[in-house]
This record gives C-alpha cells, sequence and structure tokens, in this order.
C-alpha cells in the first residue's frame, strides 16, 4: 500500500467569470520515503493539488468535486474533520512559499512549533518547548534557544523558512508537502534550503512532495517528478528519464528554454503562446494551441495519460 | 492614496450603481429630499414655528398638528421642519468650510514640506487627538453659544481630515517629474497645485464631505442639546430636544420627532457616504 | 520596550503644554467680562474691579499665563467665581461619577461589541450578520442622547423601572441609577466596536498564517479565538482608545439627559455662568483625559504587538 495515492482528482474553482477547473482528473502515487516533484507554470493547479491533499484548499470559491486521496489506505476527501485534524501538522505537514506571512506575528517561533507537539503528542508546555529547540537545531538554526522566543519579525527570511520547516518536522510526519519552499527567498539562501531539505530527506526517510515552477531545484532533490498544465498531468516519470529523455511537448519545450551557461545560441528559447486564461480552456488537449506535433485529434479529444515504458506516463496523442 | 477622479463617463456609472443598489438609492433619495425640505421649509410650513399659543399646549399628533404641540403650543412639525432648515444649513456649511481651510492647508503642508508642514501637521494631529464634541464644547465656550459658533466649532473639529486629505494626495504628486517641470517653466506654484492636486482628491473628497455632513448634522444637534448652538425661539433639531427634556412626562413629542429627524438625516448621509465610498475607492480610508 | 515607553511619555510634555496654551487664550477671548457675569450687572464699580484685582485680571497677560500653567499643572483650581466653593472640591464631586459612567459604558462596549463582531464575522452573511448590520448602521446614526431621552421614555415614564434623574445615594441606589445612562453609552460604543471587531477580524482570517495554523491542525475554534483574534484586536485596540474618547465626550450630553453630576455639567453649567475657573478647571481635566487615553492607547498596541515597539 503506497503512503499516498491521488486518483483523478478534481478541484473546482466557482469565480465571477465561470467554472475553472483548477485540476482537472490528476492521479499519482508516492510510497513511504520516496519524493515527488510537481513542476509545471504559475497557474497550472500545482499549488491547489498540494493544498487538496489536507483539505487545505479555500473552501468558499473552491471545491473538491471529485477522485479520492488515500493516505495510508485512508480517505481524506471523505474523513470527518476530527480525523482531518488528527493528520495535519502529525503525520501530514506542509511548508509554505512565503515565510514572511506564513508564521503567526504575535507568537513567538517557539510557541508556534511547540503548539504542534502539544496538539499532537500532548507533551507538557517546557517538554513542548524543548523539543521546539530540538527541531530548530536540526534545521540548522545557529542558537536555536535564542530563535525559539524570539518573535518572527526578528528573523530573516532563510530563518524563518527554515523555522517554518522546524515547525513541519516537529510531529515526525510521514509525509512533507513544500509548496515552493524556495521561491521567495534569495538565490543563495535558496541553495541552503534545499540542501537541508536534502539532508532532511537523507536523514529522516520522510516522504516529500516539492512543487516548484524552477526545474532546477527538483533534479537533485526528487526521486519522480510529475508535469503539470493547466490543471491536467501531462508527465510522469523518475527524475533522470525526464532530464534525459522527455518525452510530452511541454516537457520538451520546458526543459529547452531553462537556459545554461554553455549555450551559444543568442536567443532564448520559450514555448509559443501563453496558457490560456482559467476559464476559457481549448477544447481537446489543452497544449494544443502551442504545440508543435499538433494533430486533429489534439484538438477534439483530451489524451489519455499512457504508459509509455521505463516506469513513464505521458498524455499526449503523439505517443499514445 | 487613491487618484481616482470622477471623469465624465463615471456619472452613468454612478447612477447606475445607485440603480441596482435600493438602499443606498433611497439613501440619497433621502437626502435630496431632505435638503429640498430644508430649502423651501420657510414656504412650506402649516404652522408659524414661533407662534406661541397655551390654548393648544403639549397636544399630541392629531390631524391639525401632525407631530403636536409643544409646552408653548407651537407647531411640532413646522418647528421640526424649520429646525431642520438650521441644523442641514450647519450640517452642510461647516464640512464645507473645513474643506475649503483644510484642504488648502493641507496642500500647503504637502507641498512646502518641512517646517511648514511640521507645524500644520502637528496643529492638526492635535485638533484631532481631540473628540469632536468637546472640541465643539470648547470653541462655543470661548465664543459664546450661536448659529455662528456652531459652523466654526463643527469646522475646527472637521479641519484635521481634510487637511491629512489633501496633504498626501500633494505630496504624492510633489514627486511626479512634471511638477519640476512645470516650475522651470516660470508656472507659479498655486497654479500647479491647484491644477493638478484638486482632480486628484475629487473623488475621496467627496466620499469625504458626504460623511462628515453626516457627523456635522450630530454634532450640531449635540452642541444645540447642551444649549451652545442656535439660541431659542430660533428652533434646531438638538435644542428642540434641550426644551422638550422639561417635559417629557406629559408631551414627549417635540423631543422624540426632532431625535427622529436627526437620525434619519445622519443615517441618509451615512449611507451615501458608505456608497460613494464603495464606488469611488473601495480601500479608502477617510 | 522600556525605551519606548520613556519616549511616549516624553512626547506627551510638549502636548500637554500645548493644549493647556490653548484653553488659556479659549477663555480669554470668552466674550462678556467674567467679574461681571460672577457680580451680576448692577455690583458696583469699584467691586468689580476689586474682584478682577483679586483674580489676577488686571496682571500682564504673561504673568497670567505662567500662574495658570504652573496652577494647572499642580492642580490648584482657585475657587469657583459664582460662589467660592473649591473648584477642586466641586471636581472631587464630579469626577467619580463621570469615570464611572465611562468605564461601565466601556464594559459594555467592549463585552458586547467584540464578541458579536466575531460571530458576525465567522458566521459572514447569515442572519446574525444582518442584526449585526442593522445595529450598527443605527448605533452610528442615533445620536445618543436622543438614544438616552428614548429609553427614558419607555423605562422610566412609562415602564418605571429605572429612575430619570441623578445618580442615587448608596450603592445599590446607585448602580440603579448607573443602568440606564451606561446602557445609553455603551450600546452606541458597542455597535462601533462590533464593526471594527467584524472588519478586522475578516481580513485577518484572509491572511496565511491562519492556514499554517488549520495545516498544523489546530481546532478551529483556535484558530478563530487563539490565532486570529489576538490579530485582529490590534486595530481593534487603537480604535477603542479613540473611540473612548469620544465616549467620554458623549458622558458630557449624557449626563444632561439624566441630570447626573459630572464633569460634563459641571463644564456646562460653568460655560453658561461665565465661571472663569470652573470652566478652565474642567477643560483642563477633560484634556488631561484625552492626552492620557491616547498615551495608554499606544502603550497598550506596543504591549499586543510586538513589532510596534521597535520601531
Amino acid at each position: 500500500m503506497s503512503l499516498l495515492e491521488v486518483d483523478q482528482l478534481q478541484v473546482h474553482l466557482f469565480t465571477n467569470r465561470g467554472l475553472v477547473r483548477a485540476v482537472d482528473g490528476v492521479s499519482f502515487s508516492l510510497e513511504a520515503g520516496r519524493s515527488l516533484g510537481i513542476v509545471g507554470e504559475s497557474g497550472c493547479g500545482k499549488t491547489m493539488t498540494a493544498l487538496a491533499l489536507m483539505r487545505l484548499i479555500p473552501m468558499p470559491p473552491a471545491q473538491i468535486v471529485g477522485g479520492s486521496i488515500r493516505f495510508d489506505g485512508e480517505d481524506v476527501v471523505a474523513m470527518d474533520d476530527a480525523r482531518l485534524r488528527a493528520l495535519r501538522g502529525n503525520q501530514i505537514a506542509m511548508i509554505y512559499q512565503d515565510p514572511m506571512t506564513t508564521l503567526n506575528p504575535v507568537f513567538t517561533v517557539g510557541e508556534q512549533i511547540a503548539e504542534s507537539v502539544r496538539l499532537h503528542r500532548h507533551d507538557g508546555r517546557h517538554a513542548a518547548f524543548l523539543r521546539a529547540v530540538e527541531m530548530l537545531q536540526l534545521v540548522g538554526i545557529p542558537d536555536p534557544d535564542r530563535v525559539a522566543r524570539a518573535y518572527p519579525h526578528q528573523l530573516s527570511g532563510g530563518m524563518r523558512q527554515r523555522a517554518v520547516i522546524a515547525m513541519a518536522l516537529a510531529c515526525d510526519p510521514k509525509l512533507l508537502i513544500a509548496d515552493e519552499p524556495t521561491t521567495a527567498l534569495d538565490v543563495t539562501i535558496q541553495a541552503q534550503i534545499l540542501e537541508l531539505l536534502r539532508r532532511l530527506r537523507d536523514d529522516l526517510g520522510t516522504g516529500i512532495i516539492l512543487i516548484t515552477h524552477d526545474l532546477g531545484v527538483i533534479a537533485d532533490l526528487v526521486d519522480e517528478v510529475v508535469v503539470m498544465y493547466a490543471g491536467k498531468l501531462v508527465e510522469h516519470a523518475p527524475v533522470r528519464h525526464l532530464f534525459a529523455d522527455p518525452q510530452h511537448p511541454y516537457t520538451q519545450g520546458l526543459l529547452r528554454s531553462v537556459p545554461s551557461l554553455d549555450m551559444r545560441e543568442h536567443r532564448l528559447k520559450t514555448i509559443d503562446g501563453t496558457v490560456p486564461p482559467a476559464h476559457a480552456m481549448p477544447a481537446g488537449c489543452r497544449f494544443n494551441p502551442r504545440c508543435s506535433l499538433v494533430r486533429e485529434v489534439c484538438r477534439e479529444k483530451e489524451p489519455p495519460l499512457v504508459d509509455i515504458g521505463q516506469g513513464s506516463r505521458a498524455a499526449c496523442w503523439a505517443l499514445a | 492614496m487613491s487618484d481616482i477622479a470622477i471623469a465624465p463617463g463615471r456619472q452613468s456609472a454612478v447612477l447606475t450603481y445607485l440603480a441596482g443598489n435600493k438602499l443606498t438609492a433611497m439613501g440619497a433619495a433621502l437626502c435630496c429630499l431632505l435638503m429640498f425640505v430644508a430649502l423651501i421649509s420657510p414656504w412650506i410650513v402649516p404652522f408659524d414655528p414661533l407662534e406661541q399659543s397655551f390654548a393648544t399646549a403639549n397636544q399630541g399628533p392629531s390631524e391639525v398638528h401632525w407631530f403636536g404641540t409643544d409646552a408653548f403650543g407651537r407647531d411640532v412639525f413646522s418647528r421640526v421642519l424649520i429646525g431642520g432648515r438650521v441644523s442641514l444649513s450647519i450640517g452642510i456649511c461647516a464640512p464645507i468650510l473645513s474643506a475649503l481651510f483644510g484642504v488648502w492647508s493641507g496642500m500647503i503642508a504637502g507641498y512646502f514640506g518641512g517646517w511648514t508642514d511640521r507645524l500644520i501637521s502637528r496643529f492638526s494631529d492635535l485638533l484631532m487627538s481631540f473628540p469632536s464634541l468637546l472640541l465643539g464644547v470648547m470653541i462655543a465656550a470661548a465664543l459664546g453659544p450661536s448659529f455662528q459658533t456652531a459652523v466654526i466649532a463643527i469646522a475646527v473639529a472637521l479641519f484635521p481630515r481634510f487637511v491629512r486629505l489633501s496633504r498626501s494626495a500633494t505630496q504624492v504628486l510633489r514627486r511626479e517629474p512634471f511638477v519640476d517641470a512645470s516650475i522651470a517653466a516660470g508656472r507659479g506654484t498655486l497654479s500647479i497645485m491647484l491644477r493638478h492636486v484638486l482632480p486628484n482628491i475629487a473623488g475621496p473628497l467627496v466620499v469625504a464631505l458626504s460623511l462628515w455632513v453626516a457627523t456635522a448634522i450630530r454634532l450640531e444637534a449635540a452642541l444645540s442639546f447642551l444649549g451652545l448652538g442656535a439660541q431659542p425661539p430660533t428652533p434646531s433639531w438638538g435644542n428642540m430636544i434641550r426644551d422638550g427634556m422639561s417635559d417629557l412626562v406629559g408631551d414627549p413629542w417635540p423631543a422624540a420627532f426632532a431625535g427622529a429627524a436627526i437620525t434619519l438625516a445622519v443615517l441618509a448621509f451615512n449611507m451615501v457616504g458608505d456608497a460613494l465610498r464603495d464606488m469611488l475607492d473601495p480601500e479608502l480610508d477617510t | 520596550m522600556a525605551g519606548y515607553i520613556l519616549r511616549r511619555i516624553l512626547e506627551v510634555i510638549p502636548t500637554v503644554l500645548l493644549v493647556l496654551t490653548l484653553v488659556f487664550f479659549a477663555l480669554r477671548i470668552m466674550p462678556g467680562d467674567p467679574a461681571i457675569a460672577a457680580l451680576g450687572d448692577f455690583a458696583a464699580p469699584e467691586a468689580v474691579e476689586a474682584f478682577r484685582e483679586k483674580l489676577g485680571l488686571n496682571k500682564p497677560l504673561y504673568v497670567q499665563y505662567f500662574s495658570f500653567i504652573g496652577q494647572a499643572l499642580t492642580a490648584d483650581f482657585g475657587n469657583s467665581m459664582n460662589n467660592n466653593t473649591s473648584v477642586n472640591g466641586l471636581l472631587a464631586q464630579a469626577l467619580p461619577h463621570t469615570i464611572v459612567l465611562g468605564l461601565t459604558a466601556t464594559v459594555i462596549g467592549i463585552i458586547v461589541g467584540i464578541p458579536f463582531g466575531a460571530m458576525t464575522a465567522v458566521h459572514r452573511n447569515g442572519n446574525l450578520d444582518g442584526l449585526g448590520r442593522v445595529f450598527a448602521l443605527i448605533g452610528f446614526s442615533l445620536p445618543e442622547f436622543y438614544f438616552g431621552v428614548l429609553l427614558i421614555i419607555v423605562f422610566s415614564l412609562h415602564l418605571d423601572w429605572f429612575p430619570m434623574l441623578g445618580a442615587g445615594t448608596g450603592f445599590v441606589d446607585q448602580a440603579h441609577h448607573l443602568v440606564l445612562p451606561a446602557i445609553t453609552l455603551g450600546v452606541v460604543m458597542a455597535a462601533f466596536v462590533m464593526r471594527l471587531t467584524r472588519s478586522s477580524l475578516l481580513e485577518v482570517l484572509r491572511r496565511d498564517y491562519v492556514r499554517t495554523a488549520r495545516g498544523k491542525g489546530v481546532p478551529e475554534r483556535w484558530v478563530i479565538f487563539k490565532h486570529a483574534l489576538r490579530n485582529a484586536l490590534i486595530p481593534v485596540t487603537t480604535g477603542l482608545g479613540i473611540y473612548l474618547l469620544t465616549t467620554l465626550s458623549g458622558t458630557i450630553t449624557v449626563e444632561l439627559v439624566f441630570s447626573r453630576p459630572g464633569l460634563g455639567t459641571m463644564l456646562i453649567s460653568g460655560v453658561s455662568a461665565r465661571d472663569y475657573t470652573v470652566v478652565q478647571a474642567g477643560l483642563v481635566v477633560f484634556a488631561f483625559f484625552v492626552v492620557c487615553v491616547n498615551l495608554l492607547t499606544d502603550l497598550l498596541c506596543a504591549a499586543i504587538d510586538p513589532r510596534i515597539a521597535l520601531r
């Protein structure tokens, strides 16, 4: 039994301008201790997918309308609130994109980490505080005792993000979901955080789902990659295969557009066109207006996700 | 700071919005009605508001006297109408007066900066730290109670709000390159400020005026209730309640109707002000 | 933090001086000769002159100014011009009534306003929210003294549940006399506090750290009352501080409505009697309250939001 099984997940957004199928039939699974990267442009639905895993999506405009999410065999979508709360922060934990707004400004960092511990492990105040300091040390924060007594605004962005990671790991979760953990940070700090995540993956054996739009970030960090476009899962492959031999035209375009230092061309390569507006998706394959391999069938029917060997799957009529 | 001005194309948007939102439309209609009635009240009052008649004193509402009579036999309805004229004129004149001085001072403060700014801002902040009624009482105490005193007192209380409004807008505009260009071209500072700042603050100014008219009406009522505004026998809504206090047991009608009128007027202007604010700039903080 | 407190207190000094100066000049503009006002129109010129001499009204302006400042700072307000009783004595009698009224109204405002506001934010667009909106609208438009009059008409005159005049004697009687005036001011304050709490909480509930709390498995009630509300109360506290002053000035009219003794009554009767010293004292004390409340509000905010003290 996998740690996490997502099957045909559908998250819809009900907006003034119409229905947005933010996540439209996404399926993947994750084994315990393995790591998965979810890659795609802004607005492709990767954050929604991540939030859905803990039912954290904002409920008035958004809703999980279909599919299932099974964590350790239990259906997250159907479970009652009490069970969900027992899971959150405890067996599944999340770290978020913007460390400047993720922490509550009126409580100390230590209090916020300790809260998780007291909630799920029923530790006393002192024991919980010690655990908080221990976690801060784990994530490489110098002088963790002082930092635990500090308020978020007294810390730098990098430190805050480490604290958020410490908070997520406080109860030894089986699954850590990292939603663009480095996007809001400086490049040098980014590298440090990624190094931290790598070390944690190796030392703790936590399952990791890493969401990012930056291909460079996932190369060293994950075992498998899922590529999303406009709410759909277009390719799913082990990381090395994805980089070495991408199958879907969108993935190929993405990889081609990553500049490298030994490039000889003068112009950056881009994918023609833009992502269509969320409420007005094209018929058939959603990538078809921008695809160089487009055929008649692409404009009419959505391609199914098929197994293309070597543990990979892709959704493209050119491969079926 | 918003720089939405009311451009001509927006006027139809105003009407469209009003048409869509019934409560606001009612409020706006009420405001117009009140102002109109206040304007023509001397000509439509059924009785002379000052005419006393002990024979008909302390009556409740009837066919002849719609709102009843007070302790002196005066027709309450007529007094409410004329009182409305007094209260509304103070309530509208004071914010306008305040805006004239306030916007101007704020522009000077924002444009010149430095000590001028500090002086004006400090003074303005000090005024604002005082509750409006208290300021009004202080000024009325100093100047002696009268209609004019009430206008001045309320204008002073509202002054800082308008200073703030125009000061921040002026400061933002001051940094624009075209200002320096205009100065280099030899244009006087006055014309620059007027031509550029005024259109920019027009929207927030209208919202501010509308909301502060509501406050002004309320303040005027309180001041004349305390005996510090328009003096009897001139009726104003506030002093009608004051006079009515001594006879509440026998004749609560003057006080009740005058107070209801105040509430209605304040409500109407508040609704319009809120609606204008939602329409012109939802993030505006007056 | 201690540095911030010190700074704030020091800032008070020039403000106080400025205010006292304004009060001084305000009174000097007052129309009418205070001596004649005190002694009557038919007083003999010598008596008037003696009176003026006694009160130091003939001295040069700057001398009067400094003695006024000195008096104000040492809380020596002299004697009432009208009946020669000690103004300090009058103050001592009047102040407690005003303070009790103001405090009780504030407590009512907070106890009713904050929970009401929080609930209307959480159950947004429900029936409770609609009720809240009506309540707020009425609270903003109804003049507090009119509300008091209405309460008197219903609860005093028709139902005879509460007295309509004065402050009463003895604890229970005083409490009985306090009910209607306190409700008058308290309800208006509650409307304001409710609206402020509601908008503040709605704003905070959209923040990321609320999502973080939920993501940790924090029960929803804690999310709202521990994580969100504490942040939401920061602007509420500032607003409350400012509104406290409005309530304070509201006591002036409410005391008149209920014929209650208090600072407001003292001030207003002093104004109509042209009693210089009484008016002076009343204005100075009110001004003092204004400065104090502003200071306390700032300090309280710094205590709740640790970020402020570091600026």
